[in-house]
């Protein structure tokens, strides 16, 4: 395995930590979802589409996310995701890990 | 992950499509308008937009990718992982794709050969509303006699209920007289029989009713199959004129290969004409003919018989006294039997008996199977244990196991399909002897469905159930190395126990079938015959022309006698009008004088056979009282002598002499006291067969000079020396007649009970595979357990456990576990056995001798396939067992 690959994977797995997170407050469509990830990291993550609607396939995939086509704010169809509870579990799980994982990193580059 | 959405997103790929598109295009319009808010122009808020998101197809195809690739790549690698995992145990796949070949094997053999013969339908329209009627008296033991003219035209004119009826007998005839004189099998059949069919000419025309009238009915319909034999397929064939036994006929048409399916060794037909007598009201008694007729589409069966019934009432109130007391006798009914069902009559039980055996075979093999993969689980529980603990959930390593079993059952159906494939190869080679009327059997589509099916449901099962077992797993245990030094989990170890019970249950059922009907077939071939059958060559000749005078037949008939009797070799020679052996003899009904003792009810009937005088002496039947036929009793018109046979005399007189009583057969012409005399009486012999054990009552009648008969040859020669001397001798008398059905009596013998030797050899075979499968499964679960249990023996030798105690551990264990499945066996023979009764012979279907006999042998290998790994674990030594963990 490549570490190019490894690498996505890891980012990967950040944005189906962070998708998860915006949507759990309120249902959202796509656009919805990229301005507020966009401004939940202060303008520093700039989400590709190219990413971010795998990431909603994937997500959906595996049960975590639910999309569903409702009406937007302009009165125009769109597609609406919003968190299952499996996503809720997962999205827990994954904090955890994160938290588990950046603080064990963390320690490793304090130390010597 | 879930299965249902995999499915819908390879199903619904276009609608999934649009709906990504759609939703793409509201996030570049949202941006468009955000742009727009922003204060950029209309143009170029929307070309901001596209450049913000990128290529929009590019994103698309990304997302798809996610849904399609993951798809693609579980059951890829699935199926890689599942190769690689069965390569790496070649002994355990090996064995497993062996017992699904065996049993699938076996299974798709026989499902085609019952498919063939017996549930596929006949080529025609509404075959199941095809039947054949039968005059049928039960209670004179006479179920199935044939039909007459004036019922014919009774039916026909006054049973609406039905589309139709068609009268059909069978027509022997001489043909290539010029060259090489044949005999050739035909049908007379009346024109309704096309109607009836459905069927349409393949070339020139079918004949109608009014050529079915003497005079009118030179003419005849080829089969395609003689068509394309005798004529080579010649389409000129048509009004070509043909001489069959010395007569004039034209051909007039070919009648498709699908009416072979009705009669299959007819290779012509001409119309059924009658003479003006034989419809008369007297001849409704006097029935010769075979009757198809079609039921009306949605009239029941028994609706339809009914009206045949009430015609038959009808007809019995104008009959003579003494038909009806002969009718009412045999508790006269008509019967309706569908075409095919009456064809395959022979052979429906054993198939539907054989059937039951490949299940059962199956089962165990899937026994045997799951048995296999259950210890395999078993052994992998640590790998299955790491692998949970990384991450894999359930369901994965569910349907890792699944595609394992997909595999192995694709493999065992694939193999099983090519065994079936040879063994049909030999099957159709004795097929034809059973039933004519079945072309070739072939693994067709639907059967190719079932054993797919078949395959499908056994990879689940075998998937399923070491799935289960392994589902509540205590992760723990397993990692901290429980599965390997401890003994097995309790419920899969209970688990693979009383599979080995059921199969060794199973295999004793088979086995006592199996050993029933080896003991019949023994009892049959002891049967003394009652002739002498190593010496005895039969051959039937039939000679002469239409017209031929009396005297011209003697001449003939004599010098024919005279020139075989000139044969080096030939010591004596009889002649019987019918055939010296044949299987089914029709009982006539004989009135006798005088009560008969102890049976007021039951009509008196016997087999007719005529013979010439020295016809026993042929065939080596010995005179057990009075004198055989002299050549004046061939010739006195009426016949005054009769010779009955033991049984019938037993039967009939007994405690007393039966020379000098009278009867007479078929209804009575000629007053009593001018009924023919019994003059002598033979021992009964086996002229049905061996396997007859009716006791049927045999009458012989003088046979005199005659036109068509068979000779018995007594000779020291063999078969193959005597018979083209015979037939050059016949030629040398009269160059046009055939020699025909000809051959050893032995040979005949042999050939009637080819039916009963292939379902023993089948069902025997079955057995074999039962027992084979049976025994492997207990060494398999007995090697495995003690693998298992290596650590505890050792233990128990350490402390003092002696060689012959640890063989005993395990031997108990095993043979445990086999006497209570020859318990349960034993049951089960006792319960299903009954069914095998129709094919028995002189055996009791709960003969306690097989019983004991297979239950001993299976014993006896059960307790080898447990002493081999008994014996392994007696060589355990208790230092490496315990240093091995």
């Amino acid at each position: 395995m490549s570490t190019e690959k490894e690498k996505a994977e890891l980012l990967q797995g950040t944005l189906d930590m962070l998708i998860l997170k915006a949507l759990q407050l309120e249902p959202m469509h796509g656009f919805g979802l990229a301005q507020r990830l966009k401004q939940m990291s202060a303008d520093v993550f700039q989400v590709e589409m190219g990413s971010l609607y795998p990431a909603l396939v994937r997500l959906e995939k595996q049960g975590w996310i639910k999309g569903e086509w409702g009406t937007s704010d302009a009165n125009r169809k769109a597609r609406y995701y919003s968190v299952t509870a499996t996503g809720r579990k997962q999205l827990e799980e994954e904090k955890t890990q994160w938290a588990l994982l950046s603080s064990t990193i963390n320690a490793m580059l304090k130390a010597t | 992950m879930s299965w249902l959405r995999k499915l819908r997103a390879l199903i619904h790929r276009d609608r999934i499509d649009a709906e990504m598109r759609d939703e793409m295009r509201h996030h570049l319009e949202a941006q468009t308008q955000r742009n727009v808010q922003a204060g950029m122009p209309p143009a170029e808020a929307a070309y901001a937009a596209q450049r913000q998101f990128g290529n929009v197809a590019s994103v698309q195809e990304q997302a798809r990718e996610v849904r399609r690739w993951v798809w693609l790549e579980h059951w890829a690698r699935d199926f890689r992982f599942s190769g690689r995992a069965l390569r790496r145990s070649a002994g355990f796949s090996l064995a497993v794709i062996t017992t699904l070949a065996l049993c699938i094997g076996a299974n798709t053999t026989i499902i085609s050969v019952l498919y063939g013969l017996i549930l596929k339908p006949m080529p025609f329209r509404d075959s199941s509303q095809l039947v054949q009627v039968f005059n049928s008296l039960p209670k004179s033991n006479r179920p199935r006699e044939r039909v007459s003219i004036p019922q014919y035209l009774d039916y026909k004119a006054n049973a609406d209920l039905f589309a139709g009826f068609a009268l059909w007998t069978v027509w022997s005839f001489n043909i290539d007289e010029e060259n090489d004189p044949e005999r050739g099998v035909g049908a007379r059949v009346s024109a309704d029989y096309f109607d009836l069919l459905g069927v349409q000419p393949l070339l020139g025309r079918f004949y109608t009713m009014e050529e079915c009238v003497p005079g009118k009915d030179a003419v005849l319909v080829l089969t395609e199959t003689f068509w394309e034999r005798k004529f080579n397929a010649d389409p000129t064939v048509i009004g070509r004129v043909v001489r069959l036994s010395g007569q004039q006929f034209t051909i007039i048409g070919v009648a498709p290969r699908s009416l072979e399916a009705f009669n299959s060794d007819t290779s012509l037909l001409k119309p059924l004409e009658w003479p003006p007598a034989q419809a008369a009201p007297q001849a409704r008694w006097r029935p010769n003919f075979t009757l198809y007729a079609r039921i009306k589409p949605g009239v029941a069966h028994s609706a339809a018989q009914a009206q045949l019934m009430t015609l038959e009432q009808r007809a019995r109130e104008a009959a003579p006294p003494a038909t009806r007391q002969v009718l009412d006798q045999g508790a006269f009914q008509t019967v309706l039997n569908q075409v095919r069902a009456e064809q395959t009559r022979a052979v429906r039980t054993s198939l539907l008996l054989l059937q039951g055996g490949a299940l059962f075979v199956l089962l165990l093999g899937c026994v045997n199977v799951a048995n296999l993969m259950l210890a395999r689980a078993n052994a992998r529980k640590t790998e299955l244990a790491v692998r949970q603990a990384l991450g894999a959930g359930q369901g994965a390593l569910a349907r890792q196991m699944l595609v394992e079993g997909l595999l192995l059952a694709t493999a065992g159906a694939a193999l099983g399909l090519g065994l079936a494939w040879g063994s049909l190869r030999v099957i159709n080679t004795y097929t034809a002897a059973i039933v004519r009327e079945v072309a070739p059997i072939t693994i067709d589509g639907t059967v190719l469905g079932v054993t797919l099916l078949t395959a499908v449901l056994v990879a689940l099962l075998i998937a399923l159930l070491p799935a289960l077992t392994t589902w509540r797993t205590n992760l723990l245990f397993a990692l901290q190395g429980g599965g390997r030094s401890a003994s097995a989990a309790g419920r899969a170890r209970a688990a693979g126990g009383l599979l080995v019970v059921a199969q060794v249950a199973l295999a004793l059922v088979l086995l006592i079938g199996a050993g029933l009907l080896m003991r019949s077939f023994s009892r049959v071939l002891k049967v003394d015959p009652g002739f002498d059958v190593s010496r005895v060559v039969q051959a039937r000749t039939v000679f002469g022309y239409p017209g031929m005078t009396q005297e011209n037949i003697k001449s003939t008939y004599d010098l024919i006698i005279a020139r075989m009797k000139e044969i080096p070799g030939v010591e004596k020679i009889g002649r019987t009008g019918g055939f010296p052996l044949s299987p089914t003899m029709s009982l006539t009904a004989i009135p006798l004088r005088g009560s008969i003792p102890g049976q007021p009810d039951t009509q008196a009937t016997a087999a007719g056979l005529t013979v010439s005088p020295g016809f026993f002496e042929a065939m080596g039947i010995p005179l057990l009282e009075g004198r055989d036929f002299t050549e004046a009793d061939t010739t006195a018109m009426p016949r005054r002598a009769y010779i009955v046979d033991e049984n019938f005399a037993r039967k009939y007189f007994p405690g007393r002499s039966a020379i000098g009583e009278a009867f007479g057969f078929g209804p009575p012409e000629l007053p009593p006291e001018q009924w023919p005399r019994i003059v002598g009486v033979v021992a009964s012999s086996k002229l049905f067969g061996l396997e007859d054990n009716t006791n049927t009552p045999v009458g012989f009648v003088a046979m005199g000079p005659t036109a068509g008969f068979s000779m018995v040859v007594r000779t020291s020669r063999p078969a193959r020396e005597i018979i083209p001397l015979m037939r050059a001798k016949l030629r040398s008398v009269d160059p046009a007649a055939p020699l025909y059905h000809e051959g050893a009596l032995q040979d005949e013998l042999d050939y009637m009970l080819s039916n009963r030797r292939g379902v023993m050899w089948l069902l025997g075979a079955f057995a074999g595979i039962a027992l084979l499968l049976s025994a492997v499964g207990l060494y398999g679960m007995l090697a495995y357990d003690v693998m298992q249990r290596t650590r505890e023996i050792g233990i128990r030798s350490a402390i003092g456990a002696t060689r012959g105690q640890v063989v005993r551990l395990i031997l108990r264990q095993g043979m445990t576990k086999t006497a209570a499945g020859l318990g349960l066996g034993v049951i089960g023979a006792l319960f299903l056995s009954r069914y095998l009764e129709t094919l028995l012979f002189e055996v009791r279907a709960t003969d306690p001798l097989t019983f004991a006999g297979v239950a001993g042998g299976l014993s006896l290998v059960a307790l080898l396939a447990c002493w081999l790994p008994a014996r392994r674990a007696a060589k355990v030594d208790p230092m490496v067992a315990l240093r091995a963990e």
